[in-house]
């Protein structure tokens, strides 16, 4: 029969005992640390052990808000500086044109810029819900 | 002093008056053994202590909802394993270290712990023992030094005893090439 010598030669060599020792007098003071740790722990209260447990995720929740906060005011900024860009390109038309600035310019212009920012739909409703007469519209232009 | 019985222990313990009287008794029965077990696994006395207290806290707050279907020795020895590697996980994470180097940090705090009482060989034992996987480590220690049988070694780490009796053969293996190599 095999013995431990047999399976583990230099392991059976070695003294089978821990190395490890602890600091003087550590279990005796031990069971009233804990006991203080226990009284600890129970003084917390439930809503501040909640409120712990809840700070990661509000801290996560409060993060993505100003993320989407930031992200949509930088889009509406972009937005509205487009819309001032197009007017701006037609006033500038406008004043450096002046002299020579006649009603077909304009409404060659208004129409680039209307094609632009209104579909056709829009377009019909807002010729039907101003009650203007298409009839008047094509004889004028 | 009369010796109770881990049930006994237990049911003192759900009576409110005998709560903290019964706590106590626990703790004084299996402290040496479950800081042993902690120590063996995390090398460190400091470490060791503050995983024990930890330990020690969750037993006395889960032992109200102790099942008792293990024993109470192999409750608590759970629980200390948890921890311990736990512990050891959270400083993989906070230092951002491969597992390999957490266990060289444990050998070197070995070389330099002054509670450590080993001569030049159980050192090199020692040594051998961190060079395991974390889960052979711990199955070794419990063989070895405190003799558990499998069978409750399987209770404390939900490992079939197949599995147990492989890795403490393979951890043995180990140990014996590198001690042959020192």
């Amino acid at each position: 029969m095999e013995t431990s010598e047999d399976i583990y030669p230099k392991l059976s060599k070695i003294n089978k005992v821990q190395p490890f020792r602890t600091p003087d007098h550590y279990f005796d003071s031990l069971i009233s640390r804990v006991q203080d740790k226990i009284a600890t722990e129970k003084e917390i209260s439930f809503f501040e052990k909640v409120l712990s447990k809840l700070n990661l995720q509000i801290t996560l929740v409060i993060s993505i808000s100003i993320f989407i906060i930031i992200t949509y005011i930088g889009v509406k900024m972009i937005s509205s500086d487009k819309s001032i860009s197009q007017n701006t390109d037609l006033v500038s038309m406008i004043d450096n044109h002046i002299y020579s600035f006649d009603d077909y310019t304009l409404m060659n212009e208004m129409d680039d810029q209307m094609s632009n920012t209104l579909q056709n739909n829009d377009t019909i409703n807002f010729l039907v819900n101003d009650n203007i007469d298409e009839s008047l519209l094509s004889n004028e232009y | 002093m009369n010796e109770y019985s881990d049930k006994e222990l237990v049911l003192l313990f759900r009576n409110e008056d005998s709560k903290h009287f019964a706590y106590n008794l626990i703790v004084k029965k299996y402290q040496e053994k479950l800081y042993s077990h902690i120590r063996k696994i995390l090398i460190s006395h400091d470490d060791t202590d503050d995983v024990f207290q930890n330990t020690l806290l969750k037993v006395f707050t889960g032992l109200e909802s102790f099942r008792e279907e293990a024993g109470l020795y192999t409750w608590l020895y759970r629980i200390a394993t948890n921890e311990s590697i736990t512990f050891l996980n959270q400083k993989r994470r906070k230092y951002m270290l491969p597992i390999v180097d957490v266990e060289k940090h444990l050998s070197n705090t070995l070389e330099s712990d002054p509670f450590f009482n080993g001569d030049e060989l159980q050192l090199k034992l020692q040594t051998a023992i961190l060079k395991l996987p974390e889960k052979q480590r711990i199955v070794f220690n419990m063989k070895y030094f405190d003799d558990i049988k499998y069978e409750e070694m399987s209770e404390i780490l939900k490992t079939s005893v197949g599995a147990l009796k492989a890795s403490y053969h393979h951890a043995i293996k180990k140990i014996e090439k590198y001690l042959d190599t020192v």
